[in-house]
């Protein structure tokens, strides 16, 4: 069946649960948006009356350091079960990431004990070995985003103000971005692939905004992770940024 | 012989990344550190692939395989199923573990990455801690983020985080017990031995290069991360 090239993000869907959620808190968002992540489990919570438990032992991923060319795999994946173990602890099986880096870790990390299992019983036995603890992988990993995909009608309905100008009705202007590990790593795991993603262009859809495209749309920020971590290096993501956003400036976009 | 190219083959991401690549040159098209700097993915698969250990021994001793910024927009393109990528991870790891990443100056900096996200996580439990990041390490963070940091226990508290308090929530104080675990896990599974070999090699870099070695931010830090 031939399909249009706007709508191949519709092949790509996944199962996001629907409520029960165990929250894993991000590096990143934390510090540089630091209301950002009580927002989401505000709305969460209380205008879409879901549980996410908010786990005071949980820790990083190691993501950022893994990418950088610090962490040993092994490492990684060690610390990402001992998440899991804890998400067991709690009571909770479905897993919602904050982050998009530790998104595509954990789902690599999954992936990797599918593809060769010895990793997976390596990983066990130094858990254990370590901290005594003992995991079941959840049964439902997402991204923040998808959780907000999945009910954006019904925060549609909730929603005091549309994307729309007040004064003339026409949509907002938006352009989206989303985060490299979101889908480029593991298409399957993302709304709508790695080539129409759609977790957000859907919000910006049913919200009444306008989404904008752009040739670099797809393209990557520049965070390059050793790359902005380095004064020295950090020309490699202002270039990559700067390139981004001369390209949204004749757009116009509102958002 | 080929002994570099067999410790390649120990890695899974070695095997998951490398099948069988015909020099197209997709990856590099659409490789965002290509655009900016001279590094190429297609040349590093296309020289992993032909089992030299003297050209695997030249890209662990060069700055080329340090450039990758690990997007992974090279895993999603490749016609062949291959990733450049993952293959530069094992790559980074071989380096660091023969001690040939003090060969190169972009794989000398990786004391730097060591000391600042390496040390953080056992130290607070997350890569990143608002109280290191601090404008003269970060200028373009801007006057707001200057600001912002200046009045971190007011504002933080204002946006209803648990900045340093014991409870659950936004930049809340890891606990002693989970940074235990952290670190028992590094010791279990590498990681330990990874940062100790990592400052090891560099100590040794640092008295050839004839520059002040301690640690934190001594004088062979700023130099990497600086310069």
């Amino acid at each position: 069946m031939n399909i249009r090239k706007n709508e191949i993000w519709s092949e790509y869907q996944k199962v996001i649960a629907d409520d029960h959620y165990y929250f894993g808190r991000s590096c990143i968002r934390q510090n540089f948006f630091p209301a950002a992540e009580n927002l989401y489990i505000d709305i969460l919570r209380n205008a879409l009356g879901k549980d996410i438990y908010d786990d005071a032992r949980q820790t990083t991923c190691t993501g950022i350091a893994y990418h950088s060319g610090l962490i040993p795999l092994e490492t990684t994946m060690t610390v990402i079960a001992r998440q899991f173990a804890l998400m067991n602890e709690a009571g909770y099986e479905n897993f919602v990431v904050s982050c998009v880096t530790s998104f595509g870790l954990y789902v690599e990390t999954l992936q990797t004990w599918k593809h060769f299992p010895e990793t997976e019983q390596k990983t066990r036995e130094a858990l254990n070995r370590a901290t005594g603890m003992n995991f079941s992988v959840p049964k439902n990993l997402v991204h923040a985003s998808d959780v907000i995909y999945k009910f954006r009608k019904i925060i549609a309905e909730k929603m005091k103000f549309r994307l729309v100008n007040q004064n003339t009705g026409e949509p907002l202007k938006v352009v989206d971005h989303i985060g490299c590990h979101y889908a480029k790593i593991f298409p399957q795991e993302g709304i709508g692939g790695a080539e129409y993603p759609h977790v957000l262009a859907g919000l910006i859809d049913e919200w009444g905004g306008l989404q904008v495209d752009y040739p670099e749309r797809r393209h990557c920020c520049g965070f390059g992770f050793r790359q902005y971590l380095l004064k020295s290096n950090r020309g490699y993501s202002v270039s990559n940024s700067k390139r981004n956003l001369i390209r949204w400036k004749p757009l116009s976009p509102i958002l | 012989m080929n002994e570099l190219y067999k410790e390649l083959g120990k890695d899974v991401r070695f095997i998951e990344g490398l099948k069988a690549c015909f020099n197209c040159g997709v990856c590099t098209a659409v490789c965002p550190a290509a655009e900016v700097t001279d590094y190429d993915p297609r040349i590093i698969v296309a020289t992993v692939q032909q089992k030299n250990d003297y050209e695997i021994e030249e890209l662990l001793k060069s700055d080329s395989i340090w450039r990758c910024g690990e997007c992974l927009s090279c895993k999603t393109r490749c016609p062949r199923g291959n990733v450049p990528g993952y293959i530069i991870q094992a790559l980074r790891a071989l380096s660091i573990e023969t001690g040939l990443f003090t060969e190169s100056e972009q794989g000398r900096k990786q004391l730097a990455v060591k000391r600042t996200v390496g040390d953080h996580i056992l130290k607070y439990g997350y890569c990143v801690y608002i109280d290191e990041v601090d404008n003269d390490m970060y200028p373009e963070q801007g006057p707001v983020w200057k600001w912002l940091r200046e009045n971190r226990e007011s504002m933080l508290e204002r946006l209803g985080t648990s900045y340093k308090t014991d409870k659950s929530g936004t930049l809340r104080k890891v606990s002693q017990e989970s940074l235990d675990d952290l670190k028992k896990i590094f010791d279990e599974t590498g990681g330990t031995k990874r940062l100790e070999k990592i400052e090891k090699d560099s100590c040794s870099k640092a008295k050839e290069l004839k520059i002040d070695f301690s640690e934190g931010k001594d004088e062979y830090f700023k130099y990497l991360y600086n310069e």
